[in-house]
């Protein structure tokens, strides 16, 4: 083997033209690369570069918009306003108990075959103070997308129906006995607690439970109109 | 690798092997050799240490994940009327099927305590300042893609736990100002968890997650070798030096042993954890509590406190907290700017450090312990 010699190699950093800055303009730091002949003759290398931009922006930008509303179609649907029949009022044994109805909901998306979900609601008798403490004087009125009132809930009316989804975060709340707070509705989730009429005992939720449509036939038959509100906010937002 | 071996030419007499021949003509065209040295002989300043071994950790964490996502994906169907069936066939009924898919669910636990330890590693180490700040920033992605992952993953059974889940976890996104609706219904596909929001999730989890996450990688991986390993935070320069080793053999080592002891917790954990799935999924949860999963537990009982009560209370904790906190840890090389690396001289690094794992373990204590009151 030959003896090796430190100065019969170099690497990239060493290559260097002392001086070579006081000729040309080279800004430090810029890897300079012998131009092939062949590239000498190429003027606008600036300009080729921009344009090739300008057209990869001119495929991209026909595109992105389209992509958008392709992802966008199901994001909102119309509302449905149809009655649905919960169960029988004999099922309530007691005034101001929360008492839950489990129903069934056929729910149709888009192409896939027509499904039942579990759903449910919580049905409240209400004594007259209890009510007053839900409807505080006022009767109740529910509006679709357009604003146009489509059913009212009268003050008098002692069956309040509660949507089962927490004005927290969603969750499923239950009626529970609380140690210092006696029956309540107390969502397990993040803690929310609320009376029977609805309003907020402790914990972190923005405003009371969401009373929904209801009517209840001679025979004692319970029918609401299946709403979801937004969760986490103060004023009730419909979204279902 | 031993320079004597890579050129068998120059030994007389030597007639190469048939294999010889072949790496020969391999190297000749693709430059195999070259690319092992760069590889394996990568300094590792100050030398080999335990506490580098989570990069590669989750290197290869993730691709058991992929591997045994993949194997997954032969029964799954993502659809809600056979999401559930097509799990619940792979757990009961496929061979082997409840062990991949418990290795895959317990693989993601696992990421995500690496990833906490990677991170941690390189915070207590200085390891992300001056010039390694973009590679903390890919990093940070990449801990943004692993969350990710679990949380579009959680759904994919379609049970009670997933469709829970799921509904209070895309509701916290509903609550970023101007544009939270916006996002929330679109990861759902519609106002309700459905199809729409199956089907997104699975995209998001099989197909942009896993493209997202190796392209970021491989970034990380490249900009790690650009700005080299940061090494021990004491001693110095010339005791660095002398104690420097290459990755190959006693880093690599290190690595494989942490590989090991990661494969065979994760199979203990499928073999005696193994993955019970719930009811189907539906809006009655009927005696389910809901709950994330255990490594998002701690954030769950803060949801809880008084102070992020009421609209303002929730757009703190559910938003403004996870932002704020996010934008530090992105902040954090650029206004950072004391090169002292050591952790015991950092007093402010140490002690925050160690107040996030206190709070995190105190809280997800706390709503362990809440668990009991609720029935």
């Amino acid at each position: 083997m030959p003896p090796f010699k430190r100065e019969d190699y170099v690497t990239t950093h060493e290559v260097e033209i002392s001086h070579l800055e006081d000729h040309i303009h080279v800004t430090p730091g810029e890897v300079l690369v012998p131009l092939p002949d062949l590239e000498k003759n190429v003027k606008r290398r600036t300009f080729f570069m921009n344009f090739t931009h300008v057209i990869g922006f001119l495929i991209g930008l026909p595109i992105a918009y389209p992509i958008l509303r392709y992802l966008m179609k199901p994001m909102y649907a119309a509302f449905d306003n149809q009655w649905l029949n919960v169960g029988n009022v004999s099922q309530i044994k007691k005034e101001d108990v929360g008492v839950q109805f489990e129903y069934k909901k056929k729910v149709k998306e888009v192409y896939m075959p027509e499904y039942e979900v579990e759903k449910n609601v919580w049905v409240v008798r209400a004594t007259p103070e209890l009510l007053e403490k839900v409807y505080q004087g006022k009767d109740e009125e529910f509006r679709d997308s357009k604003g146009t009132v489509i059913w009212t809930n009268k003050k008098e009316i002692p069956y309040v129906a509660f949507s089962g989804k927490c004005p927290h975060l969603g969750c499923a709340y239950k009626w529970r006995n609380h140690k210092a707070l006696g029956p309540v509705f107390l969502c397990p989730c993040h803690l929310s607690i609320y009376d029977a009429a609805g309003n907020v005992l402790d914990g972190p939720a923005p405003r009371a439970l969401d009373a929904l449509p209801v009517r209840v036939s001679a025979g004692g038959e319970v029918e609401i109109i299946d709403m979801e509100f937004k969760a986490g906010t103060k004023a009730q937002v419909r979204i279902v | 690798m031993d320079s004597k071996h890579s050129s068998p030419a120059t030994i007389p007499d030597h007639q190469p092997s048939a294999i010889e021949r072949l790496v020969a003509f391999l190297d000749e065209r693709v430059g195999l050799k070259e690319m092992q040295a760069k590889m394996l002989n990568e300094p590792i300043p100050g030398g080999s240490r335990w506490a580098y071994v989570f990069g590669s950790i989750l290197l290869f964490i993730f691709a058991m994940q992929a591997v045994t996502g993949t194997l997954l994906m032969f029964y799954y169907v993502p659809t809600t009327d056979h999401a559930y069936d097509s799990t619940q066939y792979i757990i009961h009924d496929v061979d082997y099927g409840w062990f991949l898919l418990g290795y895959h669910f317990w693989g993601s636990s696992a990421m995500v305590v690496c990833v906490v330890a990677h991170m941690s590693q390189v915070f207590l180490w200085g390891a992300y300042k001056k010039p390694r700040e973009l590679l903390w920033l890919v990093g940070l992605a990449l801990f943004g893609i692993v969350i990710t992952f679990g949380f579009t993953g959680y759904l994919l059974p379609w049970d009670q736990r997933a469709f829970w889940a799921t509904t209070v976890g895309v509701e916290i996104l509903d609550k970023t100002p101007v544009v939270g609706d916006f996002i929330a219904r679109f990861l759902k596909g519609g106002p309700t968890p459905g199809q729409m929001t199956l089907s997104r999730f699975f995209v998001l989890h099989v197909m942009i997650l896993p493209a997202a996450l190796m392209a970021l990688a491989g970034l990380h991986l490249f900009l790690f070798r650009v700005a080299a390993p940061a090494g021990p935070f004491s001693g110095t320069k010339e005791e660095i030096r002398a104690k420097t080793d290459y990755f190959f053999p006693r880093q690599i080592w290190k690595d494989m042993v942490g590989m090991a002891f990661v494969f065979v917790g994760i199979c203990a954990l499928a073999l005696w954890e193994p993955v019970v799935l719930l009811d189907q999924a539906a809006p009655d949860p009927g005696d389910y509590h809901p709950e994330p999963e255990w490594y998002f537990l701690f954030y769950f009982q803060l949801l809880r406190l008084k102070i992020f009560a009421g609209e303002f209370g929730q757009f703190l904790g559910a938003v403004a907290l996870p932002a704020v906190f996010m934008a530090l840890l992105v902040a954090l090389p650029f206004f950072d700017k004391d090169p002292e690396r050591n952790i015991f001289k950092r007093p402010i690094a140490l002690i925050s450090w160690i107040a996030i794992m206190v709070m995190i373990v105190l809280f997800t204590v706390a709503s362990v312990i809440n668990r009991e009151f609720l029935d």
